[in-house]
């Protein structure tokens, strides 16, 4: 994929953060915030999608501008970890809210 | 080998000479890689709750800060590199002080630091309540 | 006219024979409008084996670029007492390979910047091969590029930048803002062939705006903005599409007896 289109889901996926991530925030500090049901578990599960891939790319940035001859092994490499990763914490969000 | 001359990983953090935008750069890097860890330490305690209750103290205060920060300078990135609120161009004149660190994205920077300190205020006084420091 | 003695701490390093860099001091007698070209030269007469690059000495080749007290300056552009230091820097430009003391190897920064086609390009063949006119342009569309096509390409934005410092394949900011100033030109028709250049792996976006080559910039060319700008038009092109008003032919036998060239 173009790397224009890498970072255009970058910023998407920062925005979707502030808004998924304030929810999040919210119901866990506020005392008093009632959200609960298959809306909240929806909300994190769209917010552990959009914080693995903003993280991963980030990750990824980080080490092409380190190591940049290797930059097409790095993003292999970063989307195989993501996806492993994303899955187990998919499946311990759905157990805990649940 | 000196013969290669390059910065190197030191020039990232090394925010001397230049201006506020540098250091705000350092600060979002180093922000990052600090959200990255917290996601780590918070996915196992999670995992493993009983190993690691969860109890509110002061060492969230950094996490306050952290996040709060990249989140508005975030904001603050995906704005300018969207080509917005940048200033104009100009036919440039000696002394040149009217560049992309001086008008109207230097203001906008200002408003930035301004957002960051009011949201980390309002999660602090979240977590003043829920450490029953304040009732 | 006040005069005061300064020390030099000039870098050397000569490749072929040096195993190490190291220092050596000088004092020079500096007045109110020495620069630090000025210096140099005068050190030279004491110790000749100084390698300096220098040509016009009033801040238009963009030859003399070198670290003066950490920050990447044109020599002869900087007047020593105007750094306020008792004791004066001068290393040669980071993130270039160096040459000979303070002479570096601007080869690869010139490739880089060959690479995204510094030159208009356009369709009527026929035209420019025997150009028949003027191509017209206003004052707005003028002025969109106008500032970035100042740069004296000096390598002083490039010594500044943070990721230059650790990836040698970044494209470099004068590259970019060369792109930007030639995309941006409504005279030009190469705008596809220059984004697809600058938007891959070590392109624009491994720029993240830390400004530093906009502060350092002794011609106020600004390629902060210029990238900044050109990331907003790679991803309007992605969403909108990006179109430009092309510019008018104004033929020669339109023009007035003194104002043709031939």
């Amino acid at each position: 994929m173009r790397e224009s289109s890498l970072m255009m889901l970058h910023y998407a996926a920062a925005v979707v953060l502030l808004v998924t991530g304030s929810i999040h925030l919210m119901k866990n500090n506020i005392p008093g915030m009632e959200i609960h049901g298959p809306l909240y578990l929806v909300n994190m599960l769209i917010f552990v999608s959009a914080l693995m891939y903003h993280a991963m790319n980030g990750v990824r940035v980080i080490l092409i501008e380190l190591m940049p001859k290797r930059s097409r092994a790095i993003s292999y490499i970063i989307l195989v970890l993501g996806i492993i990763i994303y899955l187990y914490i998919a499946n311990l969000v759905i157990a805990l809210v649940r | 080998m000196k013969e290669e001359n390059r910065g190197g990983v030191f020039k990232w953090f090394d925010f001397r000479n230049y201006s506020l935008e540098r250091f705000l750069y350092t600060m979002h890097r180093i922000s990052g890689i600090g959200l990255v860890i917290w996601i780590v330490i918070h996915t196992i305690q999670n995992a493993f709750p009983r190993l690691f209750p969860f109890m509110y103290g002061w060492e969230y205060t950094i996490l306050l800060l952290i996040l709060s920060f990249h989140a508005a300078n975030g904001v603050r990135l995906l704005i300018t590199e969207l080509g917005f609120l940048l200033g104009k161009t100009y036919r440039p004149v000696y002394p040149y002080k009217m560049g992309v660190i001086y008008g109207t994205q230097k203001k906008f920077t200002v408003v930035i630091l301004l957002i960051f300190f009011i949201i980390f205020l309002v999660m602090f006084y979240y977590l003043m309540l829920n450490m029953r420091v304040i009732t | 006219m006040e005069e005061r003695w300064i020390l030099f701490k000039v870098f050397r390093y000569n490749p072929k024979v040096d195993k190490f860099p190291h220092w050596d001091g000088f004092k020079v007698k500096v007045d109110r409008g020495t620069t630090v070209l000025d210096a140099l030269l005068r050190i030279k007469e004491e110790d000749p084996t100084l390698a300096v690059r220098y040509s016009c000495r009033q801040s238009i080749c963009g030859s003399c670029g070198m670290m003066i007290n950490g920050k990447p300056r044109l020599a002869c552009y900087t007047r020593v007492l105007s750094l306020g230091t008792d004791m004066v820097e001068v290393a040669p430009l980071k993130n270039f390979r160096i040459i000979k003391d303070l002479v570096v190897d601007f080869s690869d920064f010139f490739k880089k910047e060959r690479s995204i086609y510094p030159f208009i390009i356009r369709s009527d063949a026929e035209e420019m091969m025997n150009p028949t006119g003027a191509y017209k342009q206003t004052e707005e569309e003028l002025l969109k590029y106008l500032e970035f096509a100042d740069c004296i390409e000096c390598g002083c934005c490039y010594a500044a930048c943070p990721t230059t410092a650790t990836d040698p394949l970044y494209l470099g900011p004068q590259a970019l803002n060369k792109a930007y100033r030639f995309i941006m030109d409504n005279r030009d028709e190469g705008a596809k062939l220059r984004l697809s250049v600058v938007d891959s792996d070590h392109g624009c976006w491994r720029c993240h705006f830390a400004a530093s080559c906009s502060n350092v910039c002794p011609k106020g060319v600004d390629p902060a903005k210029a990238i900044q700008f050109l990331k907003g038009v790679i991803m309007r092109e992605k969403t909108v599409g990006f179109k430009k008003e092309g510019t008018t032919l104004i033929k020669m036998s339109c023009l007035k007896e003194d104002q043709r060239s031939e």
